[in-house]
């Protein structure tokens, strides 16, 4: 199976009521550690997605996820917006050409996007970031490309991977963004970002089933 | 005209600075503020697009300065400029300085008509008014009111302008450069906000991660502080001591995935086909418990002996990979042992054996990881690959301190290596025999060990994954080293195809290398010996398999540096006779000792000398240690016996000395006589031309000599009255200066006259874009490091003797260094490809 433009389409809008149905859960955890708008931030650039979209509809795959990115960029107002949006924005330029994603594409676009995540916020692994579930989904991702699997293996080892990921922030001490103000009182909590990364891929992986 | 951005959470916070700042800017600079969202719901926040249209308002060739407060509005502000295209985004920078006194600091110096890099040095210190004025000094901003002892501090800015920046060599060359003044020197890089660091530290300098287009601030406090500004500006502006063309070995992106059927994807990195069995490596790494130490004296005292025998390691390793892959990648080698003696390192080592009386294993481990991991950070993949040094020299000093060697599993059979990392010290463990392919888990074509898997024909494909490794060992693999790919268990067809290819790569690896043993001609058939340089045993055999035709000059320095008394007779003698069976009757000319200068013996006494490269030195050394000259004239000629060796005297300035110097050659001669001993009668003798004097006399040498060695290197330094290691007269000691070009034509022609054989053995030799030239002035002789043999044969080749004769005149007729190299670079790119 490959990925055409209708399936980008459907799974930005399945991000859209996932970040709504979780936008407590994650204004939750942003609470213990941060200042408690991620749920609202995510909801609400996830909507102006899908509002654009609906006036809009751009030709192409890569035209489509840069402009998810543009509107991220100008609505989601905290560092996820800039974060979310690089990532939308690299995954965008790595499609260049392409009007269907074949399961190395795919795994290319994620590169470029989570490649664009690291370098935009500086954090490495182990920093309670987006980057510890991004960064273990993309080693997932790549593996299961080498052994040879097709698009629906991929996703839902990088989803697997980025579960895992986002569950190992939890004993972790935040070293980048507002939670490290805290730090060893960031001990013990899950971080919201690295919880919304996860939804990113696992929406990803059950819109293309 | 410049513009200035303000970036905030808070749009009245942005407009207000902007209103501040108007008042000061009357109009001279454009303002424009980019704060807050437009959801009216959620007005607190920043957005890149606001960022990127403010900056647009206000852009123009003059370039943009852009402030902003925190967290999201640096990301934002980052984010815009990657949506801006390149040209202008290279006018925009960011600046950390604080958003008010920023503002009004930048507008003020931008109305006075700086520049943009002076707006923003003024800009990042406009804390220091109101700092002064509240007496609330941030130490680690003024480090100058903690140690200055208020000395007069200077600073200058630089920027980066060699491809792969200041990484492991030429951040060794600046640590070594500082070294050489009193002045305390740290570096900054401020587009990246990194450091400061001290120079006189590698892995400070390292982590500044500067690379090319960065801007660098060096700051010097002390007496000669103004000097070391200049030598060190000088340095990295001049392109870091790389030379060209290195911007080849940058790191190649991983190709796009597309594996086929039962193959694996990796990135190229050393060419060429392997076919066989995978044999996994696993490299035990030291294991090191945490254990508190009773004596933490005893324990600093291991850590050190330790520390020194690594270096002793690191030094073999460095002429190990300076004969197999030649001066620029042995490089490596001199910045891992700058790693292990700098004064960071061993200082935090130290101090946690002191502080936490830990065990020396598991206080070097920490110091040494922790700076590993600042190098892991880095953005830079170039500098990233730098912490697999950073931990190979490391694990030297743990393997010191342990006892435990880590060795290279013995291979019975040919056999292609599968491994997790390998460290470039590893390589050369590596069997070229049984070895026939390096699969790597990890790794960039630019890693150190890649490169010198590349220079021993290695076909290496690297950065396959951890999926390589779940393989049992005896299964049969495949690896293309030019594509990048790894065949797992290939079918019978695909293994003939395989086969195949492999038999045509060994073809053309063959017929490189007959080529490369075959004799050197010009293009009309004139013949051209080519020689090597070697300063070792192990590298003649090198030497004859690059395509020497004999060793030029034989350094002889490697047996006497290091110990604390002379070699004997027999020593010699077996090192002589063994690369002298090495060349197998190829001729080999043993430079006597050529001590002084930079260099210096426990057991020669020298004394301080105010010039000692203008002191006592070479002949002038061992004509008056005679027993030094007698013992090694001995082994010399006795090596002789049965073998064309020739012996070479340095630094003679005089017939005289030239003289004194065979005297005692017959004495010796002589003496073996009368003992009855086999040795080379009448053996060639030939003198060093490397002292102007010795040109100005050449013709009387010639009648008293057997053949002339010109030493380019040292001839330049005297001749131009230039030390080419300072960085401020360096360039005045260019070999392609008109006056060194006059003196090597007239030594030639010396020889020439007298019908003796002329060498030249210095740097010039090898430099290709002086081969016609050196063709032209009569040279029939060549002697260069061996791995550049090859090249240099092939550029022999290019040139027909009219040719080069025509670059020679007119080369001679040109007035400076700068036009000669012009024509001749000019002359090489027009020239037909052998």
């Amino acid at each position: 199976m490959a990925i055409g433009k209708r399936d980008v389409l459907a799974w930005l809008e399945a991000l859209q009521r996932v970040y709504a149905e979780n936008r407590q859960h994650l204004t939750d955890l942003d609470s213990a550690i941060g200042d408690a708008d991620h749920g609202s931030n995510m909801d609400r650039g996830f909507t102006a997605v899908q509002t654009e979209l609906a006036k809009n509809v751009p030709a192409d795959i890569p035209s489509v996820l840069k402009m998810a990115a543009s509107v991220l960029i100008r609505t989601v107002g905290g560092a996820s917006g800039p974060l979310y949006g690089t990532f939308f924005l690299r995954a965008g330029a790595a499609c260049t050409g392409k009007t269907e994603l074949e399961p190395a594409d795919v795994v290319a676009m994620f590169q470029a996007g989570i490649e664009g995540v690291q370098q935009r916020g500086k954090a490495a692994a182990g920093d309670k970031t987006m980057v510890d579930a991004l960064l273990p989904a993309l080693t997932a991702m790549q593996q299961r490309l080498i052994d040879g699997g097709g698009i629906k293996g991929i996703l839902d080892r990088g989803a697997a991977a980025a579960e895992a990921g986002m569950l190992g922030t939890i004993p972790m001490q935040a070293r980048k963004g507002r939670a490290s103000y805290l730090g060893a009182r960031s001990i013990g909590h899950q971080d919201p970002g690295a919880t919304s990364s996860h939804l990113l891929l696992k929406t990803a992986a059950a819109a293309w089933s | 005209m410049i513009g200035l951005v303000i970036v905030s959470h808070s749009l009245r916070l942005a407009e207000g600075v902007c209103e501040l700042v108007r008042q000061v800017a009357r109009g001279n600079v454009g303002v424009a503020a980019a704060g807050g969202t437009d959801d009216p719901e959620n007005p607190i926040g920043t957005d890149a697009m606001k960022v990127l249209q403010a900056v647009e308002s206000v852009y123009s060739e003059d370039g943009v300065l852009v402030l902003m407060d925190l967290g999201s509005a640096v990301l934002s502000a980052e984010t815009a400029l990657e949506l801006m295209d390149e040209e202008r985004r290279a006018r925009v920078r960011l600046c950390a300085a604080p958003l008010v006194e920023g503002a009004v600091a930048a507008v003020s110096q931008a109305v006075a008509g700086a520049g943009l890099e002076e707006i923003i040095r003024e800009a990042r210190a406009a804390l220091a008014g109101k700092e002064t004025q509240l007496g609330d000094v941030n130490i680690k901003a003024a480090p100058s009111a903690l140690a200055g002892g208020g000395e007069h501090s200077e600073e200058i800015l630089v920027t980066i302008p060699n491809a792969l920046g200041l990484h492991a060599r030429p951040g060794a060359q600046l640590v070594r450069l500082a070294r050489r003044f009193q002045a305390k020197v740290t570096l900054e890089n401020i587009t990246r906000q990194a450091g400061p660091a001290e120079a006189s530290g590698i892995n400070g300098i390292l982590a500044l991660g500067a690379r090319q287009g960065h801007q660098l601030r060096i700051r010097a406090r002390g007496n000669d502080a103004r000097r070391a500004l200049a030598e060190l500006a000088a340095f990295i502006e001049t392109g870091c001591g790389d030379k060209d063309g290195q911007a080849a070995t940058t790191p190649l992106a991983p190709q796009a995935a597309e594996p086929g059927e039962g193959q694996l994807k990796g990135i190229p990195a050393s060419g060429g086909i392997a076919i066989g069995p995978l044999v996994k490596l696993r490299l035990a790494s030291v294991p090191v418990t945490a254990q508190t130490a009773d004596d933490p004296e005893a324990e600093r005292v291991r850590l050190l002996h330790a520390v020194r025998e690594a270096q002793e390691e690191t030094q073999a390793l460095y002429k190990w990979a300076q004969a197999h892959a030649g001066e620029n990648e042995a490089g490596i080698f001199d910045a891992q042992s700058l790693f292990l003696e700098d004064p960071a390192l061993i200082g935090n080592a130290l101090r946690l054996v002191a502080e936490e009386r830990v065990r020396a294993e598991s206080a070097w481990q920490a110091a040494a990881e922790h700076f590993g991991e600042q190098l892991e950070a880095l953005d830079d993949p170039y500098l990233r690959a730098r912490a697999a040094d950073v931990a190979d020299a490391a694990a030297r000093v743990l393997r010191s301190l342990t006892g435990i060697k880590v060795a290279m599993p013995a291979l019975r059979q040919p056999a292609i290596l599968v491994a997790h990392h390998l460290a470039p010290s590893e390589v050369k463990e590596l069997d070229r025999e049984f070895v026939l392919g390096v699969c790597l888990e990890t790794g960039s074509a630019s890693a150190h060990s890649v490169i010198l898997a590349r220079a021993m024909g290695i076909p290496t494909v690297v950065g396959l994954g951890p999926g390589i490794s779940s393989l049992s060992d005896g299964t049969t693999i495949a690896l293309d080293g030019d594509r990048g790919v790894v065949w797992v268990a290939p079918g019978a067809g695909q293994m003939r195809t395989l086969e195949g290819r492999r038999q045509a790569w060994l073809a053309v690896r063959r017929a490189a290398r007959m080529e490369t043993k075959k004799p050197a001609y010009t293009r009309d058939r004139r013949r051209i010996r080519v020689l090597a340089n070697i300063s070792g045993v192990a590298e003649a055999a090198e030497a004859v398999e690059c395509g020497a035709e004999g060793v030029g000059v034989l350094r002889t320095e490697f047996l006497f540096l290091g110990r604390t008394a002379p070699p004997g007779e027999e020593e010699q003698l077996a090192a002589y006779r063994s690369i002298a069976e090495s060349l197998g009757g190829r001729p080999l000319g043993i430079r006597t000792l050529d001590i002084g200068g930079d260099k210096s013996l426990p057991y020669v006494e020298i004394g301080e000398e105010a010039n000692p490269f203008l002191g006592w030195r070479g002949i002038r050394v061992t004509l008056s240690r005679r027993d030094l000259l007698r013992t090694q004239l001995r082994a010399i000629l006795r090596a002789g016996a049965g073998h064309p060796v020739e012996v070479l005297f340095p630094m003679v300035s005089s017939l005289a000395e030239l003289r004194a110097a065979k005297a005692v050659l017959g004495e010796v001669e002589t003496e073996l006589e009368r003992e009855g001993a086999p040795y080379q009668k009448g053996i060639k003798v030939g003198v060093m031309i490397e002292v102007p004097a010795a040109v100005a006399v050449a013709d009387q040498l010639a009648g008293e000599a057997s053949f002339f060695s010109i030493g380019s290197n040292d001839l330049v330094q005297y001749a131009m009255a230039a030390d080419r290691t300072n960085a401020r007269v360096a360039g005045i000691a260019d070999p392609f200066q008109p006056a060194v070009l006059r003196l090597i034509r007239q030594a030639i022609q010396a020889g020439r006259d007298a019908g003796i054989g002329v060498t030249l053995c210095g740097e010039l030799a090898a430099d290709l874009l002086a081969t016609s030239l050196l063709i032209g002035l009569g040279l029939e002789e060549f002697s260069v490091s061996a791995p550049l043999i090859p090249d240099l044969k092939q550029a022999i080749g290019r040139w027909s003797l009219p040719d080069a004769e025509a670059v020679a005149r007119e080369a001679l007729a040109l007035d400076s260094s700068e036009a000669v190299r012009r024509m001749l670079a000019g002359m090489l790119e027009a020239v037909p490809r052998a």
